[in-house]
This record gives C-alpha cells, structure tokens and sequence, in this order.
C-alpha cells in the first residue's frame, strides 16, 4: 500500500471515532435533569418567554431532530448557541484554543526532553545505581498527581521563594501581544510567546514565560514518567540489536553507536505511544489549567459544567474529540512515513 | 514489589482503621482556621478549622471504595466483551472493538467528569465512571491474548479432543490471561485513584467529605498564606497510595515477563 492509500483508509477510519463519542456525550448530557431556560430565568418566568427560549435552543424538537440539526451544523463549523450566554459556542472555544494548545505544546517538549535524557542515559548504564535512580524517577514521576505536583511548584516558587507568579498567563491588567501586522495582513497566533516575538515585545515574552514555566513544568514532568519508561525499554531492545554490535565491533566510539544508531531507532516505538499520550496531556490540562487559572477549554468546560450548558460541554467535548483524531491520524502517518513496514 | 506491597498495606489498614484509631471528627468545623501543626492538632488545620490528621486518616476511605468497585466493575464487563469479541470475530467484533477504541482515545478526566456530572457524585456513579474509561483496556488485551492463544496448537489439539469452548477458555485461554488482567487492574486501581482525586480537586464532587482531593481543592487558597500543612499530608497520601499500586504493577509485570527486566 502506497503511503497516499494508507493516509486516505486513515483518515476514513477517524470518522467514526468522532461520530462515537459525539453520539455518546449527545444522549449523556440530554439526560441531565433541569431546563437551561427555567435556570436562566431563575424558574421567573412567563411561559411564552421559556417558549421562545427553548425554541432559540432548539429544545422544543424532537431529541433525533435536535441529534441531526447539530450534527449538520458541525460541518458548518456550528456548534451552537451557549446555553449560558447565548453567544456562539464555536467561537468561545476557538478564542481558548490557543491557551491550551501553548500548555501542551511546552509541556509536551519538557516530557519529551526529559524523558528521552533520562531514558537513554538508564539504558546505557544498566543495571547500575543510575539506572535503578531512572528507573524509580520513573515511576514516580508517573505516579505522582499533577495537581499536587502543582501545587507543590507553585507553594515553593510562587509563595515563599515569590521567583513565579501562581497562575493566569500574563501579569495582571497587562496588554495581550498583538503578533505581527505585514501590510494589511495581520498575524496573531494567541500564543503568547509566540505573538510577542512577532510583535519583537521583549518584556511581553519573559512576562508570558513566567507565566507559563510552572504549569508547563508540571504537566510535562508528571507526563514524561511513562516517556522515561518506554524510551528506555526501547533503548535496552535495539542495544542489543546486531546492528549495533557490528556498529560496536567496527570501533565506533560509543557516543556515535548510541546516540547516531540505536536512540534514532529506539525512539520509533515512542512516536506511536505520543499519540496516546496525548489524550493524558488534554486530561492533564484540565487539572493544570484549573490550578493554575489558565483560560483554555478544560478551564472552560469545568465552568460551564457548573452552568449545566449543555452546548457549551458538548462543544468542547466534540473539539477535544476532533483534536485527538487528528493528532493520532498525524502520528500514524509519521510513523507510517518513518517505518514503512507498517504500510504492508 | 515488596515495597508497593509495604505502601498498599498501610494505606489500606490505616483507611479501614479510621474509625478505631480515636482520631477527632474529620468533618468537625473548629475555630482555628489554618493553623500550623500544634499539639491539639499534630497536622494543623485546614479552612474550616478541621483537623488535618484526622482528614488525612479519613480521607482514603472514599477513593479505595471507588477504585475497588471500578477495578471489580471494569474485570466484569472488560473480560467477558474481551472473550466474545476474540471467539465471535467478524461484524460483532469490529464494532464493539470501533467503540471501545474510541472511548479509549479520548482523556479520561473529561469523559469521567461528564458522566459524573450527569449522573451525580456518589461512590457508584464515581467507579461507574471510571469503569466506563478504562473497560477499553481490560477489552485490548482479553482480546489480543485470546487472539493469539487461541490459535496456539494445543488448543487445536483441546478441540479435536472434543473440548468444549468454555473448557478451552477455562483451562488454556484464561491462565494466559490473567498476568496482563493483573497489571492492568493494578494500573486501573492507581489511575482510579488519580482520576477520583482529579475530579474532587476540581470540585465537582462533594466538598463536605472527607477526602485527600478535596483537602487539595481547599489547599489551593490555603498555600496562598503559606499553609502548606493542609496540602502536604494529603498529597503525600494520594501519592503514596498510586505509587503503591504502580510499583507492584511494575514487579509483577517483571516477574511475569523477563524481558522487561
């Protein structure tokens, strides 16, 4: 199979996924007893005003009508008016998108880091005290509650050292980096690194990194305990490959037989475990964002569970779905380009 | 092993021994709110002028049950589906295995927090939840192992004997199964934990009880001053309790299957 066909069956098979969990968080929330309406009025109400509210929200329709009309909208990039309010829920996610994906984004790089360093460096010194020291980093690390993690990060850098502030993603009352403008065409990511190196806003950077050095910290620590674990099995495997004896017995130094040969090889394996990964790090923001007042969409979602806002849950749920689909489709591909066995 | 072991066993004697070991009323409301550790009260307080040794002797009790009954709820349902699905094959298998995959994609957090937003925050609807995330694991490798075993030629051999198919699953399929089942419960117990305390720490759940996730969902004013008594004990617990867990899942694993070593 050529890598296009594989892509195309990959892509098919995404579909479902989404439609699944669509489905599924659909029927959940509807059974969710109380009005979002009799809730906004605070149950004050006249009945032709709770009529017209239900009708703006659609709820007066039949439940397989109401399935379909959301369905055909999230084509349309629709996912409905927020039952709180009332202002397009598509937008309010968009707009928190950006806060999240930066989380991610950083704590993902510091798992990754870490968790390759310290991974390679147990598996080359096997069986020593450095390895066992690895080997237990790793499970704790991967054991321990990011939000106690948080916690602890923010009590002894935040509270009494007084180095990092303890939450939100810039200093109070300060101005968000409005990114590059070429011409007429306007550039601005919502990231705030990146928006104030292309504003070439100094101050803004450090501010936003501050910022963001905690959380950041905290996820990608607790998340890179099962990277340390798998890279170093991976190492220990292709270690032990022939390859790498011969690579050995050529005389090749050792730095060029572990690092030129077996961690690009070893590191394979990991590629596919990132995509799972993944789904952790999203369920991880949620904590993080919480803990540490970041406004991005598990911030949003818990707020608005609060609310019972129907719309705003399921939205936020069919992104992260959409999001998740997309980064497992991403890796798969990659992995099928790295290692093209797996297109057979 | 021996060391989660150790941690599992103190957590567990200490929880069922809470209401033998004469520690005051964790729920009780003091006047000393967030005060240091003192004699009167040898962990502190927290807001609500609690004891903080009493909440940290309490506090498991709620989230064993709940990883207890998930773990019990995920083996009931996981296993079963796991069987059929590798014996049926064909339509019955793809689609449980789409669904299941799907689910198994998706954050745990979120997916918990819905159904115990819907359904309400007792100890059922919190394993229920959980059950509902993590079945998909016990399915994956129920189904793979059986897969692979049941093609294995001893159990051909078992079948031209005239064995029937629920002697095969009892006598060859299920000891193949059963190290994997046993690692992945004991991630189950440790994940249940995380994800139980996730969502009190979040505050969906119910703040009156007395639970290390609610203590942590109050510590996050109480660090502000500097309390740190009120988010150590509890923390420590919870972590304790998941590295227990996680430390004996990774021995077995171990002994189970050289290799990892």
């Amino acid at each position: 199979m050529g890598l296009r066909d594989y892509v195309i069956i990959r892509v098919l098979l995404t579909i479902p996924l989404v439609l699944i969990l669509l489905s599924v968080v659909f029927l959940l929330i509807r059974v969710l007893p109380g009005n979002p309406c009799l809730l906004k009025f605070e149950h004050n109400v006249n009945p032709q005003l709770l009529a017209t509210c239900e009708s703006s929200l659609g709820l007066n329709k039949p439940l397989y009508v109401q399935f379909v009309d959301y369905f055909l909208g999230l084509f349309r990039g629709n996912l409905g008016l927020s039952m709180v309010d009332f202002q397009p829920v598509s937008a309010q996610i968009l707009s928190r998108f950006p806060a999240t994906l930066e989380l991610v984004l950083y704590s993902f790089m510091v798992a990754v880091i870490v968790g390759i360093l310290l991974g390679s460096l147990g598996a080359t010194r096997r069986g020593s005290v450095t390895d066992g020291a690895v080997k237990v980093i790793g499970i704790l690390l991967y054991s321990w509650p990011v939000f106690f993690l948080g916690l602890i990060f923010q009590l002894i850098f935040g509270v009494y050292l007084n180095w990092l502030p303890t939450g939100g993603r810039l200093c109070a009352g300060c101005q968000v980096p409005q990114g590059l403008t070429i011409g007429s065409v306007h550039i601005q990511t919502g990231l705030y690194t990146v928006d104030s190196i292309l504003a070439g806003n100094l101050p803004d950077l450090v501010d936003s990194v501050r910022h963001l050095i905690l959380p950041a910290l905290t996820l990608g620590l607790v998340i890179s305990g099962v990277f340390i674990r798998i890279t170093r099995t991976n190492m220990l495997e292709t270690l032990r490959a022939d390859y790498v004896t011969a690579a050995r017995a050529r005389g090749l130094k050792d730095r060029t037989v572990v690092y030129g040969y077996a961690l690009r090889n070893a590191l394979l394996p990991v590629v596919t475990v990132m995509g799972l990964q993944f789904a952790l790090l999203l369920s991880g923001a949620v904590l993080t964002e919480t803990e540490f007042n970041i406004d991005g969409i598990g911030r949003f979602l818990v707020d608005r569970v609060n609310f019972l806002d129907y719309t705003a849950i399921q939205g936020a749920v069919v992104f992260i779905a959409i999001l998740i689909a997309t980064v497992a489709l991403f890796i798969d591909i990659l992995y099928a380009y790295l290692d093209p066995r797996v297109r057979l | 092993m021996l060391a989660g072991l150790v941690m599992v066993v103190f957590i567990v004697a200490m929880s069922v021994l809470a209401p033998f070991l004469g520690t005051q009323d964790p729920t009780f409301l003091g006047s000393q709110v967030d005060s240091p550790p003192s004699p009167r009260h040898p962990l502190g307080t927290d807001i609500g002028a609690r004891d903080m040794l009493a909440r940290v002797v309490w506090g498991g009790r709620f989230l064993l049950i709940v990883a207890a009954l998930a773990v019990i709820l995920c083996m009931a349902v996981g296993i079963p589906l796991g069987l059929l699905s590798a014996y049926r094959g064909g339509m019955v298998d793809r689609v449980v295995t789409l669904i299941l995959d799907s689910i198994y994609a998706f954050p745990s957090l979120v997916f918990a927090l819905i159904i115990v937003i819907v359904f309400g925050s007792s100890v059922f609807i919190y394993a229920l939840a959980i059950a509902v995330v993590y079945v998909p694991s016990y399915f994956r490798v129920v189904r793979s192992q059986t897969l692979t075993v049941k093609e294995l030629p001893y159990v051909d051999a078992a079948k031209s004997a005239g064995a029937g198919r629920l002697a095969i699953i009892r006598k060859y399929i299920w000891p193949n199964i059963i190290p994997s089942v046993v690692t992945v419960a004991t991630i189950n117990f440790a994940d249940a934990i995380l994800i139980t305390a996730g969502l009190d720490f979040i505050g969906v759940g119910n703040l009156t009880r007395p639970d290390w996730g609610v203590d942590l969902y109050y510590g996050r004013e109480a660090i502000l001053s500097g309390a740190w008594w009120v988010i150590a004990f509890s923390g420590l617990m919870i972590l304790v309790t998941t590295l227990g867990f996680s430390l004996i899942s990774e021995g077995y694993a171990e002994r189970t299957n050289p290799k990892l070593r």
